[in-house]
């Protein structure tokens, strides 16, 4: 086995234009926390239990662990330090106890791209119907869009003016294909 | 196209979303005692009113989660949002 080389989705793959930039993110680990209990007073305890305020939807929370997006009513998608999973996995399960949340990891079912350059929010706006102006798409929010067609979830980080893809894994080379693409005249 | 109001999310455009069709059948407690007629009514048979249309959206490329939306046919004009749980809202405006 260890005469496999560890390589990640896309081996280096990426779109490298005057104004836009696509590289595949190896750097994060993505925990997935869904919770049973999604009423109001349900996810009270369950942020109580974490010691954070559990973000709501379109935001984006910073912690110790990593960053928290919002995925759906009582869903999250935690990016922790690559190779750090199962040790943030056991401390997020040993503060949930044990019942009504389900975590598990789901680094390996995803791709990660970051976007940035001046023409970022252009050519990010050729490939869905949501609005990129930065009134509308400030830096620390995520959503889930349909974005050149699939399922992915978009986010910026909180100070910081690049934007996050997550995608299924076996769509990263078509996405970066999509964005050589669209960014012809960038 | 049109803009969809989703609970969780806000306002998306409709390729984002799927049709569930009309909300609010409700299926016959007893299946083994009701009439053919009546069956076959809560499987086959379905509104298709000329004005408001109470009806199941997903958003399927969102949060993936299903809620009930009212919706003008003609117009296309959406009238009101609410969750799978609640009842249908009155409203004003359209054609019933
Ligand atoms: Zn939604």
């Amino acid at each position: 086995m260890d005469e496999l080389i560890e390589e990640t989705v896309l081996a280096g793959a990426s779109v490298q234009r005057k104004t836009l930039q696509v590289v595949e993110l190896a750097a994060f680990g993505l925990v997935r926390l869904q919770a049973c209990d999604r009423t109001e007073r349900g996810l009270a305890v369950l942020s109580e239990q974490l010691g954070l305020t559990l973000p709501g939807p379109g935001l984006v929370l910073d912690s110790q662990e990593g960053a928290w997006f919002w995925t759906a009513p009582g869903e999250w998608l935690v990016a922790v330090t690559a190779g750090a999973e199962e040790q943030s996995l056991s401390a997020l399960r040993s503060r949930l106890g044990s019942e009504g949340v389900a975590c598990s990891i789901v680094t390996d079912s995803h791709v990660v791209l970051e976007i940035s350059g001046v023409a970022a929010r252009e050519v990010l706006a050729r490939g869905s119907t949501v609005d990129f102006h930065p009134v509308n798409f400030p830096t620390g929010k995520c959503l889930l869009t349909q974005f050149a067609g699939l399922p992915v979830l978009l986010a910026t980080l909180p100070g910081r003016d690049t934007f996050i893809l997550f995608a299924d894994r076996s769509v990263g080379q078509y996405l970066i294909e999509w964005f050589k693409s669209a960014s012809s005249d960038c | 196209m049109i803009r969809i109001e989703c609970p969780w999310c806000g306002l998306r455009s409709e390729s984002e979303f799927t049709c569930g069709g009309q909300s609010h059948i409700v299926r016959p407690e007893n299946p083994a005692e009701v009439s053919d007629e009546i069956w076959a009514e809560y499987l086959y048979q379905r509104e298709n009113p000329r004005g408001l249309h109470r009806e199941r959206w997903r958003h399927t490329y969102g949060c993936r989660q299903w809620f009930n939306v009212i919706r003008d046919t003609v117009t296309h004009e959406i009238l009101a949002v609410y969750h799978m749980t609640d009842s249908a809202p009155e409203v004003s405006g359209g054609r019933e």
